[in-house]
């Protein structure tokens, strides 16, 4: 298109108005702008070439039919209901020859998972945007409950409930799903070609309904007998207001980041309250639980870079910030059970978090790399110590419970050289220390000390060959364990416990001809806890994966992946009495050891082929099939137990993607598109259960939710238009 | 070492007064005027990378070794010809540039703003004289080392969220950066939704687990790669951008931050104790089915002498004893201990409320 200035001036103008008027108040005026470029180095000799016109402006709209209702399908994109929906995107974009520009990026446009950024400034001065997100969360929608006020925090059983023989005529559908919407404001401002401040704010709304447990307690009797339990309908309403803002300085040698960053949560619903469907076995008419407490966050950091002689660099981190929370507690109980004063109105929760790193990287010749990188992570939790009084589950008073704020010092050591013997070979070597010291911790070891070396040997035998084997060896051990006296003595949590870890690794790159590449990649780690007998005892984990591309022709490529992957883990348990009690005591097993064996198995295949500039015509297919298969195998010492091994849990999915684009004319491009999938899910600790069924779950109001299968068609009819 | 936040204050402060400013003060009275950064002091343009017989030793991309040799001898010397010769056989990439950043001339800081396309290319005369070789390639096609391609990119993209590059888990790998950046073309890694591809293309297996039961909104683009990690290095734990794994998780579900009356310790100090957030075939990204994801870590001291609730799940099944199954269905020990990420009760010590 060949416009006259005056015809490209107002276009300008009108486009720019367009951004300034939705995009934001917040423009500075065009002088201010060109004052601070005019700054800069002389001016450049440019071609003509490049003295910009009116870039590109695609539209796509069309329609979109999905063939039938498939609430997981449309988990995170929308696509979750029959029937037909909007197909809409949108990507313009326009400099003029001062470097003004603006751009709008509009994907999804018609469905809930739409996202739409506009964007505009002085390219060299100034940038402002404004961008709008929604993401949607469909979990499931065959629940049941018999609350009466889902979505809110204070949930009622049906007039005319009086026990649980009532529930399966109270019960009534609802949607586990939740929606964030996000709208963020971001302005960059440069100066002086080296000063760089951006700013942005950004407010998300999440809504919409989860599940939580709420449990209740007989006064009396058998704890865990006296307990029952219920499923409820948790209201989501939370709000999180995020600031960032950075002033840089980008200088050859030197470069240094201030960043301040904040963040704002605030929930509208502190606290749940439901009335207790099993009132008529405990005899708590209500229950309550806190929800997530309103938050803040405030953090400051510099970082830096300094390019020093010899090809060196070292880079640095200085970060300090602290987080708050002093929502006001809710009461020991709502019922009636006498109760101790609150020490205090609210938390006071304090925690200061620290970081700090300092690396240096150096190549002091051409064949020599050596990085060194020390890190600090701090967490100083500072919040009050008091001793509460404790009613348990809104049904009997218990023992008071002191808080124990958890803080922990963490310190590691990464060092490592790389040599390249020659064109072929090279071989990188590096020893790792990491120190996690944890204070006020509860679960029995306070330091940890790990120690890791790795070597990975990379040759390349040909231009066209790639070869890599790399492993690693690391030893973890600590301080001697204490463990509570609620804690099988025997007991070795899987973060703190000696452990071994060995992994290795392969890769063969190959490019066989100039249009065929192979790639082949295998991992495999191996943890081997090796002084617990109760708790994780050993873990690994096999990858591999194998992939090509392929281009026969240039307007042809093709390309095919596949993954194995497989997770197994072994862990031990045993009942055990305390003969003294407390740390130390010795452990008398009261039932016999048991031990269960996990492997996860995924298989994921993928191929596609895309065919460009066939006469009109453009082609394209993915396929994707993904399996997993989760099994168990259980074995216990203890000839009491009637133990069912548990089932094996399937998901598999097969996917579809076909599309072909007709360009109709320089202008006008005509898409069509089909997309098929088929998911099947088995997991055996939700399918088949009743909301209610005291037979099979005793003392439990469970949901009688399945899982989410799906099989599903969705077929696209658009037309792009290119302004250009 | 102890190094409380006061001390951290200090610090911060020095380093902020005292280096900072040195390198700041040393820079705005000669800037660009290193002859390390390869600018010519007089006048001012960038020096053409040397290819260096020792640095020489690639091949470049694999697919050039099918490419006929071509030692290019003198390929950093010549004329510069301007980039409207440039556009005579590269119209897609001329055009394409117009709508890219670096196109943009009236900006000073651009490559257009210098000797255009011959910015990074280098003097083009040869490239000219040769019906189309010898120019300096991105790609490596006449042996330019990955250290010197990335320098071209690196004289102007050293700052922000690329000052980690050095030494970074990528930059180790000796990852180019046209190996993900395509400048020539109108949208590439930085579009959100091209970027998973390309990620995807080396780690295939982080692919395979987004595909998973339970994941984030990854295939949907969502959530990219890059709003967690950062490609270019960071400080943080795997590159990710916030500098320790909770921080970066709380960036999404500030919920979790608490602090909590009632902390879950693990839950406090590392997510990814539970979790993995790449995708699992467990509920909730969980790395391991309840109640045996709980009881890695919980066994309990029965009172009774018999059977802790913790251990009573091995009677699932059990129809004389269904009181067993509730502590397997569903969401197992979270059907009671519902605030595993910490409760602010006064009486949620044992995550009940």
């Amino acid at each position: 298109m060949h416009w006259s200035d005056s015809e490209k001036d107002m276009k300008t103008r009108t486009s720019l108005l367009i951004f300034y008027l939705t995009g934001s108040a917040l423009v500075t005026s065009n002088a201010v702008a060109q004052d601070t470029l005019n700054q800069g180095d002389t001016a450049p000799v440019v071609p003509q070439e490049f003295l910009s016109e009116p870039v590109y402006s695609d539209i796509e709209l069309g329609i979109g039919y999905v063939s039938n209702d498939a609430y997981y399908f449309g988990r995170y994109n929308g696509l979750q209901t029959e029937g037909a929906y909007l197909v809409g995107d949108i990507d313009a974009k326009k400099f003029n020859e001062e470097g003004r520009f603006w751009s709008i990026r509009g994907t999804n446009l018609g469905l809930e998972s739409r996202y739409l950024r506009l964007e505009g400034g002085l390219q060299g001065s100034h940038k402002f945007f404004l961008e709008w997100s929604e993401l949607p969360n469909y979990r499931n929608n065959t629940g049941y409950t018999p609350f009466n006020g889902d979505g809110t925090n204070n949930l009622t059983l049906p007039p005319g409930y009086i026990d649980t023989s009532d529930i399966d005529t109270s019960l009534h559908g609802f949607d586990v799903q939740t929606k964030r919407d996000r709208v963020t404001a971001g302005a960059s401002f440069v100066a002086k070609q080296r000063w760089l401040f951006d700013i942005d704010y950004s407010h998300e709304n999440k809504q919409g309904i989860d599940v939580a447990g709420g449990a209740t307690i007989t006064a009396s009797g058998q704890t865990l007998g006296g307990t029952y339990t219920s499923l409820l309908p948790e209201p989501i309403d939370y709000d999180t207001d995020l600031v960032n803002a950075t002033l840089s300085y980008v200088g050859d040698d030197g470069q240094l980041d201030l960043t301040y960053h904040a963040s704002f949560f605030n929930n509208t619903y502190a606290s749940l309250t439901w009335q207790d469907p099993f009132s008529q076995f405990t005899g708590v008419s209500d229950g309550s639980m806190s929800l997530a407490p309103d938050n803040e966050f405030h953090q400051l950091s510099l970082t830096g870079g300094y390019t020093l002689p010899y090809r060196s660099r070292i880079t640095g981190v200085l970060s300090l910030g602290r987080m708050t929370q002093n929502q006001q507690f809710q009461p020991y109980t709502i019922s009636n059970i006498p109760t101790t004063p609150l020490p205090a109105d609210s938390l006071d929760g304090e925690v200061w978090l620290a970081n700090a790193q300092l690396k240096l990287s150096s190549r002091p010749i051409t064949k020599l790399r050596i990085n060194a990188d020390l890190r600090y992570d701090e967490r100083d939790n500072q919040t009050p110590v008091n001793t509460y009084g404790y009613v348990i589950l809104d049904g009997r008073p218990g023992s008071g419970v002191t808080n124990n704020p958890f803080s922990y010092e963490n310190s590691r050591i990464n060092l490592d050289a790389n040599y390249r013997f020659n064109a072929i070979t090279s071989l990188l070597g590096g020893y790792k220390y990491n120190k996690m010291k944890r204070s006020n911790f509860d679960a029995g070891r306070e330091e940890t000390d790990e120690n890791t070396v790795f070597a990975k040997l990379k040759l390349k035998p040909h231009a066209t060959v790639d070869l890599e084997l790399s492993g690693e060896v690391s030893s973890r051990d600590g301080s001697a364990f204490e463990q509570p006296g609620y804690q099988n003595p025997l007991m070795r949590k899987y973060n703190l416990a000696d452990r071994d870890r060995t992994m290795v690794g392969a890769l063969i790159g190959y490019m066989a001809t100039e249009k065929l590449y192979l790639g082949v990649r295998a991992n495999y780690s191996e943890d081997d806890y090796t002084e617990t007998q109760i708790g994780l005892t050993e873990g690994n984990q096999s990858t591999a994966t194998a992939d090509f591309s392929y281009t026969p022709v240039n307007n042809v490529t093709t390309y095919g992946y596949y993954t194995w992957d497989n997770i197994q883990s072994s862990q031990n348990g045993e009942d055990v009495t305390q003969a003294g009690g407390g740390p130390g005591g010795t452990a008398v097993p009261t039932t016999g050891p048991w031990q269960a064996d996990f492997d996860d198995t995924f298989n994921t295949v993928g191929v596609g082929a895309k065919w460009t500039n066939l006469g009109k015509w453009g082609l394209g297919a993915d396929l994707i099939y993904s399996k997993a298969v989760n099994q168990i195998d259980m074995e216990h010492q203890d000839p009491s137990i009637t133990e069912d091994q548990f089932p094996n849990n399937l998901t598999e999915m097969y996917s579809i993607k076909l599309w072909t684009d007709y360009n109709y004319s320089k202008r006008l491009v005509c898409k069509f598109g089909y997309w098929y999938e088929d998911y099947i899910v088995d997991n055996w600790a939700y399918d088949n259960l009743e909301p209610y069924d005291p037979a099979v779950v005793a003392n439990t109001l469970l949901l009688g939710n399945t899982t989410m299968n799906y099989d599903v068609s969705v077929f696209t009819v658009s037309a792009v238009y290119k302004f250009q | 070492m102890n190094l409380n936040r006061y001390t951290l204050l200090i610090l911060l402060a020095t380093v902020m007064l005292v280096p900072g400013t040195l390198i700041i003060a040393a820079e705005t009275e000669t800037p660009a005027a290193n002859a390390a950064h390869q600018y010519d002091p007089v006048t001012d343009d960038p020096f053409p990378v040397e290819i260096d017989a020792a640095d020489a030793i690639e091949a470049g991309q694999a697919e050039h070794a099918f490419k006929q040799a071509n030692p290019c001898e003198g390929m950093e010397k010549g004329d510069y010809l301007g980039s409207d010769v440039c556009a005579d056989c590269h119209q897609d990439k001329v055009e394409n540039m117009k709508t890219s950043p670096h196109g943009q001339a009236a900006d000073p800081r651009t490559p257009f703003a210098r000797k255009g396309c011959e910015t990074c290319h280098g003097p083009g005369m040869l490239h000219f004289e040769t019906e189309g070789n010898c120019i300096i390639s991105l790609t490596g096609r006449y042996g330019e080392s990955v250290e010197q391609r990335n320098g071209i990119c690196l004289e102007c993209h050293q700052g922000r969220g690329r000052m980690n590059w050095t030494g970074s888990t990528h930059e180790e790998e000796d990852l180019a950066c046209v190996d993900c950046h395509s400048i020539h073309k109108r949208h590439d890694v930085t579009e959100r939704t091209a970027e998973t591809d390309v990620c995807f293309r080396c780690h295939q297996n982080i692919r395979s687990q987004t595909l998973r039961a339970s994941r984030h909104p990854i295939r949907e683009n969502k959530i990219i790669c890059s709003d967690c990690h950062n490609p270019h290095g960071s400080a943080g734990f795997a590159s990710l951008k916030q500098f320790t794994i909770n921080q970066n998780c709380y960036s999404c579900h500030a919920e979790k931050r608490g602090p909590f009356l009632w902390e879950h310790q693990p839950a406090s100090e590392n997510c990814d104790l539970c979790h993995n957030p790449h995708g699992s075939n467990h509920p909730a990204l969980l790395n391991k089915p309840g109640p045996q994801l709980c009881q890695q870590c919980h066994s309990s001291v029965s009172s009774s002498g018999g059977q802790s609730h913790i251990g009573r799940f091995l009677d699932y099944g059990n129809s004389s004893d269904p009181g067993v199954n509730r502590f397997v269905v569903a969401m197992n020990c979270a059907n009671c201990h519902s605030k595993v990420h910490g409760s602010n009760h006064p009486s949620g010590a044992k995550l009940q409320r």
